[in-house]
């Protein structure tokens, strides 16, 4: 168990810049995920954490170690691979066996026939298994030992590849996207497991993934990586309530924000493109462009004339617990998105006209450059539209 | 067609969809009958040709023969050329198959393992397979030979011994053999190169966050199982192809000196078409086969459901 800081890592493949500078400090027994969109970096990040890829610049320090030039081998890291990547030919119990053989067994004793003449290998041997056999207990696997990795589902395959991670008691744990390979079933119930082993566990663990939901559920805190740079990193919460950057607002949260085209007025309101003053004050000079974000979430129906935002009913998506409504507003040129309690929505005619209101304390506002703009002098709930 | 439909329809209509079934089978033994009639043409028929003239006393040019039953076998069996023959073969096998597949796998590595001109050594290599081997071999008789051959020239220049290296019985066969690698290991290495390019590269991210640390650890550990079914395949093909040894033993010793390089094949040509004792040389011939009939069986049956992972 160890803590890992990472300092100011470059990497570029040719010409492409894959990482532009990336700072992480993980505590101990953290759980870390690194969330963002295909091709962001973050299985590069990982790498390089590992020892797999070398930085061109940067420093990775491991339990306040630094890690130059130290091989894979030397920083006893644990990794789980998105293919799992289990020896194909080696059964269930062999492959998990193996990071074991690798530490503790000399050269001499790996060879076969005559490495059985080492002293002492017998002894080692069952030391080795019976920690297999734990790691198996835990995983629910102590069934599956005997079987070859082709014989198995995804889902066992994946607590195989967990168990050869956990045998070593690695000082970190390394996960690229261990769940994207199995059915939505299954990723949901392995990550309340991974949550859990986790605990039980206590190490550290960074998760790379581009599932918010996992990085959300399971996290302690979460790293937005966005073109090779971290761009918040903060409790889940912290980053869907208090995005800093436009780009994570628009990536955390699904259906996606709302981000509506403003300018802001005299005393710093945002006044939207169809003239409607959304309420609230934020630090902007009168007349500088804004991009407002309003989560569907915090959106209600309301009388269309004594709402801010109001317009045609264009789709409705019913999932069940809640309506997804998409709301046209005239001089706002993508949709409204609103989500709304089914009752509410369900006197709606297809075409009907609703007005929409919200708590100005609910936006959050971004300048040109998607910047977060921080509200000046919060208005009260109480004094909120509605 | 008719099975898809049939098949929509409930189970009582059983009897039709045997029909059906049965109507599907000859459609698919009509579909594959002109590979088989090729089969029987061009495969079957000339093995079953020579079983049987293994049986006769055929002659090459006689007019009629006689069926003489096992007869060509116990000539054989007695007869202490052919079982010279057979033993410098397995000898010959017994170098030729290790030594082509461990440079064809030595070579495969270290041009995977290189930074460049993969291309340019791969070709390289693959020359003495494409190669005309009836001239090649006459490359090897000038550099063998025993007064002005560029490898005694060279030992001389060193201030060692020069060898007739196809003149001296003991030495003739190893001799062959190492021509006969030089001819092999480029067609191994290009299969080992296509073995070693589809083993995942994650395997090798595992092994090295498992522990790997050498070279020689990774390539225990995922190298060299990964590439089972190659190695299984290229065993077995450089097996057949030492047992069909013949090129060189026609043109640089006749099996010579006296039956010290003398091979199989070489036998059976000279029995069929120096001495013109056709039913004997087909018992030569139902022998080879017999021997690649066994190697191939145990490739199908024997490894490879060790070797293949599933
Ligand atoms: N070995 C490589 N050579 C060249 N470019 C690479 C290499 N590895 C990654 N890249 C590039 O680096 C960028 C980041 O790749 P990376 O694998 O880190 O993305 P990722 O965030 O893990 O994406 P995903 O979610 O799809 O796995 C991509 O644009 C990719 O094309
Ligand atoms: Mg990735």
């Amino acid at each position: 168990m160890a803590e890992i800081a990472l300092g100011e890592i470059h990497k570029r493949f040719g010409e492409t810049i894959v990482l532009n500078g990336v700072s992480l400090e993980i505590g101990e027994g953290e759980f870390v995920a690194l969330l963002g969109p295909s091709g962001c970096g973050k299985s590069t990040l990982l790498r390089i954490i590992a020892g797999l890829e070398q930085a061109d610049s940067g420093t990775v320090r491991i339990g306040g170690r630094d890690m130059a030039d130290l091989p894979p081998a030397a920083r006893n890291l644990a990794m789980v691979f998105q293919s799992y990547a289990l020896y194909p030919h080696l059964s269930v119990r062999a492959n998990m066996m193996v990071p074991l053989r690798m530490r503790d067994l000399t050269g001499f004793e790996r060879l076969p026939l005559i490495g059985a003449l080492a002293p002492g290998r017998r002894e080692k041997l069952a030391v080795m298994a019976a920690r297999v056999e734990m790691a198996a207990e835990t995983l629910k696997i102590g069934h599956l030992l005997d079987r070859k990795p082709g014989q198995l589902s995804g889902g066992q395959r994946q607590r195989v590849a967990l168990g050869r991670a956990m045998v070593r008691e690695p000082a970190a744990f390394l996960m690229d996207e261990p769940l994207s390979n199995l059915d939505a079933a299954l990723r949901v119930h392995m990550r309340t497991e991974i949550a859990e082993l986790h605990r039980a566990l206590g190490a550290t663990f960074v998760y790379v993934t581009h599932d918010q939901v996992e990085a959300m559920t399971m996290s302690s805190r979460i790293a937005v990586m966005l073109d090779g740079e971290i761009v918040q990193i903060g409790a889940p919460a912290e980053i869907y309530e208090d995005p800093r950057d436009l780009r994570v607002a628009e990536f955390i949260g699904s259906p996606r924000i709302n981000v509506i085209e403003a300018v802001a007025d005299a005393a710093g309101a945002p006044v939207a493109g169809h003239g409607a003053t959304l309420g609230g004050r934020f630090a902007a000079a009168p007349g500088a462009a804004l991009r407002v974000g309003i989560r569907p979430e915090h959106l209600a129906l309301a009388e269309p004339a004594r709402a801010p935002l109001a317009g045609r009913v264009r789709h409705r998506e019913n999932l069940g617990a809640e309506m997804l409504l998409h709301v046209a507003v005239p001089g706002i040129a993508t949709p409204v998105v609103a989500r709304v309690a089914p009752q509410a929505a369900r006197a709606l005619g297809p075409e009907a006209q609703v007005g929409l209101v919200f708590d100005p304390a609910d936006l959050r506002v971004f300048d040109a450059n998607g910047r977060r703009v921080a509200a000046l002098a919060r208005p009260e709930r109480s004094r909120a539209y509605g | 067609m008719a099975e898809i439909a049939l098949a929509a329809l409930p189970a009582t209509k059983a009897p039709a969809r045997r029909a059906g079934r049965r109507r599907l089978g000859r459609t698919g033994f009509l579909l594959t009958l002109p590979a088989l009639l090729l089969m029987l043409a061009l495969l079957i028929g000339p093995v079953l040709a020579v079983i049987i003239m293994s049986l006769t006393d055929y002659q090459l040019g006689a007019a009629e023969f006689a069926f003489i039953g096992l007869r060509n076998y116990a000539e054989l069996f007695a007869d202490k050329v052919f079982w010279k023959s057979l033993g410098n073969t397995l000898a010959y096998a017994a170098i030729v198959v290790p030594g082509s597949v461990a440079l064809g796998l030595g070579i495969a590595l270290l041009i995977q393992a290189g930074p460049g001109l993969r291309a340019f050594y791969r070709a390289v290599f693959f020359v003495p397979v494409m190669a005309t081997l009836i001239a090649m071999a006459i490359s090897w008789e000038f550099m063998l030979h025993a007064q002005f051959g560029l490898i005694n020239l060279t030992l001389k220049a060193l201030g060692l011994t020069p060898r007739a290296w196809l003149a001296e019985p003991d030495l003739v066969l190893p001799t062959l053999a190492v021509i006969g690698i030089w001819q092999l290991f480029g067609f191994n290495m290009v299969l080992f190169l296509a073995g070693l390019v589809s083993i995942p590269r994650t395997l090798y991210d595992a092994a090295a966050m498992d522990g790997a640390r050498s070279a020689l650890a990774r390539f225990r550990l995922v190298t060299w199982p990964m590439l089972g079914p190659v190695t299984m395949f290229v065993v077995i093909i450089s097996a057949i192809r030492s047992f069909q040894v013949f090129d060189t033993v026609h043109v640089l010793t006749k099996g010579g000196p006296s039956k010290s390089s003398e091979v199989l094949l070489y036998s059976m040509y000279s029995e069929g078409f120096e001495f013109f004792r056709s039913g004997l040389a087909a018992a030569i011939a139902v022998v080879f086969l017999g021997f690649v009939l066994v190697l191939t069986l145990v490739k199908a049956r024997v490894i490879e459901k060790k070797v293949h992972y599933s």
